[in-house]
């Protein structure tokens, strides 16, 4: 009798009901921002792998402007797009892109800095001559805009050596 | 109003007040424009102003050989990455890198132009321009003297600070 109440006390703290499986779901965690930044640099290093202008102007804000490695200002999305259309159809030519994220900086919630380092692979000089790995570092001002996160600056540069070195 | 006269007249009448509905709407509308327009650049007026001010105290704390003049145009949290490519975090550091390089141009002056400002938002701004740095009698070797800046300006209350920068120079041409 004493194991029939047990049971029964054991069934009456569990409610009486087996314990249910654990709830199946489909629904993901939101992406937090800085993951959203890392997946549109993602998508700019594949945008410059295939070559694609229109794709990369699509990460920019109308509004967006890139100051080059030469220091030339190309203000606005169209010409961003052009500027890469010319970088693919010379020296850009068949190179692979590699971008690393080395820190992203929220200065207000819906703005960010950028920094990173880049690498392209199988660039050619004027001569088709084979330019080997080109590594320079680049700052991004992001913007958060109708929930996507855009590039509103763009600043790559290719770093000075040390002298003597 | 069975005499078609007195219709049209009052037809004419009625056209006549949509008219000057119209023409009182659009006055108003162009007025706001013209209000939002000033005040836009009222504000730019002020960033530009803000951003002269604080150019005009680096340089002169550039020439006084002074880093932490330099460094007090930055926010405690900003980050500077110098056309090497090496960074300074925080105000503390940046003032450390800047007694460095204080020290690679002695006895010099440093010349800032602004080529442009890009407004982020109503309280953060982009700003390029050039530096260049003058009266450097003994540079270190190789030092170039001449190059591009970025900063990232910010409003912290009613003031303008520097959260960021950035300075580049021209890749060598073969």
């Amino acid at each position: 009798m004493r194991r029939i109440l047990l049971l029964l006390s054991a069934l009456a703290v569990s409610g009486c009901q087996p314990a249910a499986p654990p709830e199946q779901t489909t629904e993901t965690a939101p992406m937090s921002d800085e993951d959203m930044i890392r997946a549109r640099t993602g998508e700019f290093e594949q945008a410059v792998s295939n070559a694609d202008a229109k794709a990369i102007g699509a990460l920019f804000v109308e509004d967006s402007d890139l100051v080059d490695q030469a220091g030339t200002m190309h203000h606005g999305r169209a010409a961003i797009e052009e500027r890469y259309r010319e970088l693919f159809e010379g020296p850009y030519k068949g190179a692979q892109a590699r971008l690393e994220i080395e820190s992203i900086r929220f200065v207000r919630p819906d703005i960010a800095i950028l920094d990173g380092t880049y690498e392209l692979n199988g660039m050619t000089s004027t001569d088709g001559l084979p330019l080997g790995i080109v590594k320079g570092t680049y700052t991004n001002i992001s913007v958060k805009e109708n929930g996507q996160w855009m590039i509103h600056c763009s600043r790559p540069m290719l770093p000075m050596k040390a002298p003597g070195t | 109003m069975d005499d078609p006269l007195l219709a049209a007249d009052a037809a004419d009448e009625s056209a006549g007040d949509l008219a000057m509905e119209n023409v009182m709407k659009a006055l108003a509308i162009s007025c706001l424009l013209a209000l939002a327009a000033a005040s836009l650049a009222a504000q730019d007026a002020a960033v530009e102003q803000a951003l002269d001010a604080l150019a005009q105290k680096y340089t002169e704390a550039w020439k006084a050989g002074d880093p932490a003049g330099c460094a007090s145009i930055y926010s405690d949290d900003a980050d500077v990455v110098d056309f090497m490519g090496m960074s300074a975090k925080g105000k503390a550091a940046i003032q450390e890198s800047l007694t460095k390089t204080l020290g690679t141009y002695p006895g010099t002056s440093i010349q800032l132009v602004r080529t442009g400002i890009h407004p982020v938002s109503a309280d953060v701004v982009v700003s390029d321009g050039t530096w260049e740095i003058t009266g450097a009698a003994q540079a270190a070797d190789g030092a170039p003297t001449k190059g591009f800046y970025t900063v990232v300006a910010a409003k912290q209350g009613d003031a303008w600070q520097l959260v960021a920068g950035r300075t580049k120079v021209a890749p060598a041409t073969n």
